[in-house]
């Protein structure tokens, strides 16, 4: 057994069946100049006698900590940015206890009588989902919030039947969900129909409810907080829809869930979100966890996987997974989605993180989110510099006017903070009105001294 | 179990009978239901919602497998058997009346000549399967 994928006589009963003499052979149709970068990789140094004895494990260590010193990093830079990635405290026992191998697999074993552990682990998962949201039933976990957001539409769709209307896109939604969201539906059904925000960043509800008119919608989607940070009010927005328009909530922050009431008392038919920040860091905004949540009349039509508690033949609580008629290796083409995994350990961080916080250390991420956001506006506004959609309620994130904003961004940068996400750049459509628009998110890690010179880099143009 | 004599049948053992006012009632056959076991769920199409002959409208499961459910005839669903999605088990129970699934105003009644009669039905499931 060689412990490796392929040995030299594997390549050389490949190439003989293909018909190739040798690998360069084999790519031969790719041009010299780009064959150079396969032959040398990642931008190493051009032949040495490390090329030919090829690289230790110390040397390569040493190459790619060069390689990563490049970036600019965290905690290195003290940083604002939000926008559906919220940089948490973790505790270090969640690192720990993922680490077991009992958990710390490639693929998640789904089978009920050699994966009790993981199956209750995901049992516990769901559950949790269902207490933060409301909602009745909670799958196993999606990929992220976007294709979770993507996949509520499809079941909307399925709800609703083929005589509905379009999907409805609230334009304060995460603009990567939008994407994510058209994306799914541009191949599969009608392209959805942007509903527009108004001046105070909260969904116009005159042009909903002419879109509800003209459109016979199958569900709207709403970013809760939306993209500007706002806490939309769900059952505003509720009363506008009619029973068979469905409100799908999408939330990149569910840490707001501590201190809010559940979309579900809101009115939401379906709830989604991106549990990341609960456990898991930002890492490179992925991999991370995507959460799906519903009511229980809805359950032939939700995607992915879902565990269920049951009891064995000596009548012991056990777990198995549950409802699998839905997918795809029963179903096949008629499944309800092509997810037939799901993102076990980062759902398991997330599993973990909520046990360790419980009921009261949620409740205190939020106040502290929230009293951070406070503590930031209030000084910013001493200095200046204002909130935009200053009416609606705001959590922990918001859009703030700042003046001359390449320079102090720039400026703000130089001392090793990235004061946030400036929204014209990262949502050209928004157009000039948004030209120093900052959108600034608040960490549980930030002390006042951070926000202190978050205020003085921002207020000042040296 | 005895067949209404006006029933006719699809190969996929459906039943449909046609009334005077051109409504079709549709449902799964005695065999069907023994053969599929304890029905668990039953998913059936809107009110109002168009469907086709030969094309599947809705879905039954069991504890033993998931089938389509095929339409015997092409035209509107004006009625839904709503007890069956409470209670599917209403199917394995008495499949030719209580359990039936959708009411269709029918577009083409002569949908109904080319199905199989009572006694080719029976021959056609003791014969083939």
């Amino acid at each position: 057994m060689p412990y490796r994928p392929l040995t030299p006589a594997n390549e050389r009963e490949m190439l003989q069946v293909i018909g190739a003499n040798s690998i360069e052979d084999l790519f031969a149709s790719i041009p010299p100049r780009l064959r150079e970068h396969i032959a040398m990789p990642l931008g190493m140094d051009g032949p040495t006698d490390k090329q030919k004895r090829g690289w230790t494990e110390h040397e390569l260590r040493g190459f790619f900590s060069q390689l990563g010193a490049k970036n600019a990093h965290f905690p290195e830079y003290c940083h604002f940015l939000g926008g559906g990635i919220y940089d948490n405290i973790i505790p270090a026992v969640v690192q720990q206890l993922v680490l077991r191998g009992e958990f710390l697999t490639c693929y998640t074993p789904y089978q009920p009588e050699i994966s009790q552990g993981t199956l209750q682990a995901i049992f516990e998962f769901q559950t949790m989902i269902t207490r933060l949201t409301g909602m009745e039933v909670a799958n196993a976990s999606m990929y992220d919030g976007a294709t979770a957001t993507a996949e509520a539409a499809l079941m909307a769709e399925r709800i609703a039947g083929k005589t509905a209307g379009p999907i409805l896109l609230a334009d304060s939604l995460h603009p990567d969900y939008q994407n994510v969201t058209q994306t799914f539906l541009k191949y599969h059904s009608k392209p959805p129909v942007s509903v527009p925000f108004t001046q105070q960043g909260t969904l116009d509800l005159e042009a909903l409810k002419q879109l509800v008119i003209k459109q016979n919608p199958s569900a709207l989607i709403v970013g809760w907080p939306n993209y500007f940070g706002i806490v939309e009010s769900l059952d505003e927005i509720r009363l506008v829809l009619p029973k068979t328009c469905l409100l799908i909530v999408s939330i990149t922050d569910p840490s707001a869930l501590s201190l809010f009431e559940t979309p579900a008392k809101l009115g939401a038919d379906i709830v989604v979100g991106e549990a990341h920040q609960l456990g898991t860091p930002m890492l490179f905004g992925g991999p991370h966890c995507g959460f799906f949540a519903s009511k229980k009349e809805f359950l032939r039509q939700m995607p992915g996987r879902l565990a269920g508690e049951t009891t064995d033949i000596r009548g012991n609580r056990c777990y198995a997974l549950t409802l699998s008629t839905r997918e795809q290796h029963i179903r096949r083409e008629k499944a309800t989605s092509n997810i037939c995994t799901n993102q076990g350990l980062i759902a398991l961080r997330t599993t973990i993180y909520l046990s360790l916080l419980g009921k009261n250390g949620f409740l205190e991420l939020g106040k502290t989110n929230s009293s951070l956001f406070h503590y930031l506006e209030t000084e910013l506004a001493k200095m200046g510099i204002k909130k935009r959609f200053a009416q609606s309620l705001h959590y922990r994130e918001g859009v703030f006017e700042v003046p001359r904003l390449a320079l102090r961004f720039q400026n703000a940068v130089d001392r090793k903070i990235v004061p946030g996400i400036r929204l014209a750049e990262k949502v050209p459509r928004f157009g000039n009105r948004f030209a120093d628009s900052l959108l600034i998110a608040v960490h549980p890690k930030h002390t006042r001294r951070d926000l202190d010179r978050l205020v003085e880099v921002l207020s000042s143009d040296h | 179990m005895s067949i209404p004599e006006d029933y006719r049948f699809t190969k996929e053992h459906e039943w449909v009978q046609l009334d005077s006012d051109q409504i079709a009632t549709v449902g799964i056959s005695d065999f069907a239901q023994r053969a599929l076991g304890d029905i668990t769920y039953v998913q059936l199409p809107k009110e109002g919602e168009e469907i086709k002959k030969d094309d599947p409208f809705g879905v039954v499961e069991s504890v033993k497998a998931v089938s389509d459910l095929y339409s015997p005839v092409t035209g509107r669903v004006v009625e839904v058997n709503q007890p069956l999605l409470q209670a599917p088990e209403l199917v394995n129970e008495d499949p030719y009346h209580d359990g039936w699934m959708i009411k269709v105003e029918v577009k083409d009644p002569t949908d109904v000549d080319e199905l199989m009669n009572p006694t080719d039905y029976v021959s056609y499931v003791e014969e083939d399967i």
